[in-house]
């Protein structure tokens, strides 16, 4: 009797092992997204020195208090801070005669479009914070020897990168 | 006592033999079985588009590149039931704390090839398929199970998940998140 009991014990195990054995399997994949935020920069004016006087030594246009100053909007993300930078000198080529002058330029920002209480940018780069409609105004000044300066046109370029902070 | 002695040994030897002839037969029919195997892997990851921050529903549709495909390898007469987990949310993949709200969908084409146009769509996030669906007609015999003598042969099944996201006004940089898929033979 013994026997018989393990044979159905045996019995019963083999029959669970075979039709009880579910196969079950899984797989996982990955979703994916890339984020990046709004930045750009319109020109609203270009920088306009106006007519130059022989007689000047140093041509001086202030970013916040001349009219000729070169106006730059920067839109974004509303209240994010942004870092800007901006070459604070560099060499005009004039195309003629390939002689060059040296530019220095000064920078003033204001989160309304106000110049005459923007502030200058001490640092470069510096941080800003674009107002609640995302928005910053930069006016770009300059500064240049007028001594020995051959008449000529002058070309170069002016560089300012933002990028959030 | 003759009569005694002979009854134990003619139930003795009648258990023995009934217990050997029986023993013998179930544990062949039995020891044979050979299990059918189910195998299921990521053919795809699913990649939405670079979007802007702050710009609102983004899809991937059926049939979309950036679709995620899982292809599901099992016998051709069985049926799976397939399960999806997937996140609430898209995380980010640095340190901000930002996410991205995300709906996945799925579908099914169990006609043995990766063809999307014969994707089926599947409402929620389960759904029960055989592995190759059948031809058109009247249904056939029981499939024959797997042994020793008859490995039913296979074919896959091919899941397509695709989906939504919101982007709201986040933080830039990568998002992400896994979806799981579960799936054994019903």
């Amino acid at each position: 009797m013994k026997l018989f009991n393990f044979t159905l014990l045996l019995l019963t195990l083999l029959i669970n092992s075979g039709f009880a054995q579910k196969q079950q399997t899984e797989a996982t994949t990955r979703v994916e997204a890339v984020v990046i935020e709004y930045l750009e920069m319109i020109t609203l004016a270009d920088i306009d020195v106006g007519t130059i006087i022989p007689s000047q030594d140093i041509l001086r246009l202030n970013p916040r208090t001349d009219s000729g100053a070169g106006i730059i909007k920067v839109q974004g993300r509303p209240n994010s801070k942004v870092q800007v930078s901006f070459s604070s000198q560099i060499e005009m080529v004039n195309v003629a005669t390939s002689s060059t002058l040296t530019v220095t330029y000064r920078v003033s920002g204001n989160k309304d479009n106000d110049q005459s209480v923007s502030d200058i940018l001490t640092t470069n780069p510096e941080i800003i914070k674009l107002n609640d409609i995302g928005e910053y105004y930069l006016w770009i000044g300059c500064e240049f020897s007028m001594a020995n300066l051959v008449s000529g046109q002058y070309d170069g370029d002016f560089v300012i990168d933002v990028d959030y902070n | 006592m003759k009569r005694f002695k002979f009854s134990k040994k003619l139930i003795f030897l009648l258990l023995t033999l009934g217990v050997l002839c029986q023993g013998y037969g179930q544990t062949i029919q039995f020891s044979l079985h050979v299990s059918s195997t189910l195998d299921a892997t990521n053919e795809n990851d699913m990649a939405f588009e670079t979007i802007l921050s702050g710009s609102g529903l983004a899809e991937i549709n059926l049939g979309d590149a950036g679709m995620g495909v899982f292809g599901i390898t099992g016998d051709n007469d069985l049926d799976v039931i397939v399960t999806m987990t997937a996140p609430a949310n898209l995380a980010h993949d640095g340190a901000s704390m930002d996410v991205i709200p995300f709906t996945l969908k799925f579908a099914y084409a169990n006609k043995g090839v990766n063809d999307v146009n014969q994707a089926i769509e599947v409402a929620g996030t389960s759904a029960r398929f055989q592995i190759r669906q059948r031809e058109s007609g009247p249904a056939g015999a029981p499939p024959t199970p797997p042994s020793a003598f008859h490995t039913p042969s296979q074919s896959t099944a091919y899941i397509y998940i695709y989906g939504s996201m919101n982007v709201g006004s986040i933080d830039a940089g990568s998002y992400s998140g896994n979806v799981d898929l579960s799936v054994i033979y019903d």
